[in-house]
Parts: structure tokens; sequence; C-alpha cells
């Protein structure tokens, strides 16, 4: 089975700790370690001499990802959940552009153009472009629900032997997507959390203000 | 109250005596301001005038000259201690006067085409079409300065031409044993034939396996993560903690030219700094080409036997092609 949460372990526990936790600590259930076993977007893998798809994937989103707009659709094609315990980025950068507000033209476009301009009257605005990468990524999300900045989405999925009763469900939740905090792990078991720091707006091709 | 005082020869250069000596204002003729006649031996001199402006007339017999005060003349070298010019209503004067005299010196000045005009630093002018060669700008920086920067090929923008696509913060990190999307660069827009590098670092924990972190681009895998050299990065399998950076260039991916993607790494850094290993170049041989259509997605995958593999740093630039 597969389960997917919101975020990172906001407790601070990477991969490996949340393992230990569900495997260990805890015993919340049985985490899928075959290395044959790769659970993917069309199905259940087994990996060997080739790889055959033995199976659908049960999968279990979080509520909170529901809200938020991500499900199926949001993983493309060829897509792996691997097995045991993954903590999972994605970084979308939108482009912007400098344009001349009321024309829409670029300001490069219009610094090339030649014509006179009024610079003091001249009122610039930032614009996120809609490139063809960004309609693509913008298409995998519920509609109206893609964050329009640029933006990380962090998820924490876990792939288990068999089906999860509800309070192991609930528990590994709040271990991700609940203010638990967590004693008597060890430093290899968190990762460090920093700001997210998104580059500043792409400006058009040789322009710089 | 100065004197007009003079020689006067004749073409022989012979002194000319008892000559007349008119004074007048300048351009008049009427009155005679003051007169006089020279003596055996030339000389002659007024009696005291106002400072101003006089024409003198020579009279000798039967010829008169008169020298204006107007007159335009050509001489072969002028050699003055002040350098004054009047304007014609003598209300004004320029004084030409250098910062010092303190040696022999030679003020060259620039050969003109058409009339022109020299620049001097308290008058606002515009340079048009001016090379300057190796020139210092003493100012701090071009604060007021209007410029266009719409060309990098005349010096409008600074040609780098790297563009940083994607970022990142908090590290991702998995335990799966088969091989997972760790991490994705997503919502990028990099044409076939615009290349692109990625520098980034991996990590494992203290287990007796290798970690190791592959490359997809879009939905095409080409290099799958694996304890081999055919990878972004590897780990050792010595049960240590281990870290490292990688890198990778993949090349404009157009018809015929698909090659994927050449990379290196350090698998780990050993307490204190030194090399674990030795870069190796790793990138890639066996698995699938790179694809041609734009490159949307950069993911990195991976793969543990046991225990905990991240990466972390990981960033995608993308290179201008002109």
């Amino acid at each position: 089975m597969l389960l997917i949460f919101a975020g990172y372990p906001r407790c601070g526990l990477n991969a490996g700790g949340l393992q230990h936790a569900v495997d260990n600590v805890e015993g919340l259930a049985l985490l899928e370690h075959d290395p044959a076993i790769q659970y993917t977007k069309e199905g259940i893998a087994v990996l060997g001499q080739g790889r055959e798809i033995i199976g659908p994937v049960s999968v279990l989103f979080s509520p909170t990802l529901i809200v938020q707009g991500i499900t199926w659709n949001w993983f493309p094609e060829n897509w792996s959940f691997g097995n045991g315990v993954t903590v999972h980025k994605t970084t979308a950068m939108r482009e912007k552009e400098l344009v001349d507000h009321g024309t829409g033209r670029s300001l490069a476009a219009l610094l090339e153009s030649g014509e006179p301009v009024t610079m003091a009257n001249l009122v610039l605005a930032l614009r996120a472009r809609r490139t063809e990468g960004w309609e693509k990524y913008e298409a995998r999300w519920r509609p109206g629900t893609c964050p329009q900045e640029s933006h990380i989405v962090h998820l924490t999925w876990l792939v288990t032997k068999h089906d999860v009763p509800s309070f192991a469900y609930d528990r590994i939740r709040s271990l991700v997507e609940g203010d638990v905090a967590v004693e008597g792990y060890e430093g290899k078991h968190f990762s460090p959390t920093r700001i997210w720091k998104p580059s500043p707006p792409k400006m058009p091709v040789g322009v710089s203000l | 109250m100065p004197n007009l005082a003079g020689f006067l020869y004749d073409s022989a250069g012979a002194a000319i005596n008892a000559a007349t000596i008119n004074i007048y204002t300048r351009n008049t003729t009427t009155p005679v301001i003051a007169t006089t006649t020279t003596n055996a031996s030339g000389y002659w001199q007024t009696a005291s005038v106002a400072e101003g402006r006089y024409d003198v007339e020579i009279v000798n017999g039967t010829t008169t000259l008169r020298m204006k005060y107007d007159d335009q003349i050509q001489i072969e070298e002028l050699e003055a201690a002040v350098f004054r010019l009047r304007n014609p209503a003598d209300t004004f004067v320029y004084d030409i006067v250098p910062g010092a005299i303190t040696a022999a010196r030679t003020l060259n000045l620039p050969v003109i085409t058409a009339t022109d005009t020299i620049v001097v630093t308290t008058l606002a002018q515009t340079l048009a079409s001016k090379t300057l060669s190796a020139p210092t700008i003493t100012a701090s920086d071009f604060a007021n300065m209007t410029h266009t920067h719409a060309s990098a090929a005349t010096g409008g923008a600074i040609a780098i031409g790297v563009t940083r696509e994607g970022g990142n913060t908090t590290e991702a990190t998995t335990t799966s044993t088969s091989a997972v999307d760790l991490l994705t660069a997503t919502a990028l827009t990099i044409a076939a034939a615009e290349p692109f590098i990625a520098v980034g670092a991996g990590r494992k924990t203290a287990v007796a396996s290798a970690g190791a972190i592959g490359l997809k681009l879009n939905t095409t895998t080409i290099a799958e993560a694996s304890a081999s050299d055919d990878t972004v990065w590897v780990s050792t399998t010595t049960n240590q903690a281990e870290s490292g950076p990688f890198d990778f260039i993949v090349a404009p991916r157009v018809t015929n030219y698909v090659t994927p993607a050449v990379g290196r790494r350090v698998a780990y850094i050993a307490a204190g700094g030194a090399s674990g290993s030795a870069v190796t170049s790793n990138l890639n041989r066996t698995a699938a080409t790179a694809p041609t259509a734009q490159i949307t997605d950069v993911v990195l995958r991976a793969l543990i036997a046991s225990g905990t593999v991240g990466t972390d740093e990981f960033h995608v630039y993308t290179m201008a092609t002109s």
C-alpha cells in the first residue's frame, strides 16, 4: 500500500528516521523493503531480468494533499515511488518577464523597437510567463490549485506490505503532518531544515534594471 | 597715465626725423588726442593719455600712414606674458592661462576636420562617437547615467549566460531499495539545443551498502541509480557515513547527437576534508539516450540497499547558446 502525505516530517525526521519509527520504535506497519518491488505510477513493478507490472497500486492520499490539489494526476508517467520511506521534494521555478504595462510588450522588445519612449512615463510590470514547462506542470494539479509563484512541494510517502489500520495511519500521519515531538532518535534520523530561497525572477535576455 | 612711444625707420632702416605722430581714439579721425614729432633717432613719445585703445597716424611729408588698433596682423611668432582676448565691444576679456609654467611645454591640439569644440570640465557637453582607450572612471559608479541595456554585444549586459532554473532546500531522503524519484526540478523550459549543468550533493548514513543517485530527464531515465559508475553519485559499501558532491553536464540534444550526459562525483569526504575517493567520470554509457524534446523535468532518482540515502544542494543551470 502506498501512503502519501503532505510535507516533510514536521518533527524533523528524515526517511530513515521515519522508517525507524514505523519499523522499530512504534511498530506501526510492515514496510516494503524488497529491492525487487518498485511502486510506480503504472502499477506495482517486479524488477528482475525485466520489469513486470503485477498489479495496480493501492494508494491513500492524505486529506491535506487533496485539499491542496495534489492527487494521482500530479505524478507524471514513469514516476517511481520505490519502496520503504521517501521524503521527496519538487522545486518549481516560475519564469517572469518585465512588460510594458498596458501593452504587454516585453522591455527587451520595447527597447529594440527603437520607438521614442518617455522613460518617465514608462510603467513596467513583472508578469509570469506561461512557458510550455509551466503549463505541463500546472496541468498536473487539480484545476485552480497550482501555486502561481515559485515554490517547493514536499511529499512523504511510505510503501507498506499490507493495508494499514486506521490507528496506525493516523499515527503515521501525525508523525509527518502533525506537531509531534519525537525523542530517543539518533542524529542520523533527522534532516536539517532551511529556509526556501527562490531565485529572483528571470529578466528578459540582455536586460537588467 | 601711460605714454605712447616708438621708433620710426624708413625701408632702408634709417631713422626718420621730424615726422608727425598723431594719436586718435580708434576708428576716428578727429579730434587728435595727442601729437608729437620724431627726433633724429626716429624716436617719438606722446604726452600722457588715458588708458584706452588708439589709432596712430604717421605723417612724413606727403606720406600718411595709419596704424589702426583694429588692424589684423600676421606675425611669425607671438610671445606674451598674458594672452588675452577681448570682445569687440571691449566689455569682456578672456585670459588664456595655463595652470603653471614651470617648464617648456608644447600643447598639441587635435586635428579637426570641421568647426569643433574642445571639451572642458565645467561645461555639460555631449560626447558622440568617441572612443575611450583604456579609460579610468574615477567616480565610484555610473550614478545618474541613462543607459540602454538591450544588447550584450554592445556592453549593455554581462554576457555570462548562465541562468539558475531550479533551487533546493531541505534535503530529500529515502530508504527505498529500488529506484525512486527523490528530487525533481520541474516546470523547466530547456530547449533541445540548450545545454545545462547541474550540481548537488549526495550522502548515505552509516551502513555497509552503497547509496546511489541516478538521473531522469522528463520521463526518460538516462542514468539509473545503481551501485556502478554509470550514475550521478554512488557511495562506497564501507560501513560509514559518507557524503560528496556531484555535477553533470547535459549537452544539447539534437539529431544524431543524443549523448546523455557527462558527470563527476566524489564518493565521500572524510573528516578533516580529505577526499575519501577519487573524482570519477561516470555518466553515462549504457542507459537510454536523452530526449530531444524540451526538458521540463530534471529528476534525481535514488536507492540504497539499507539505511538512508539523501540528496541536497541540487541546482540546475542553463547556459546561453549565443
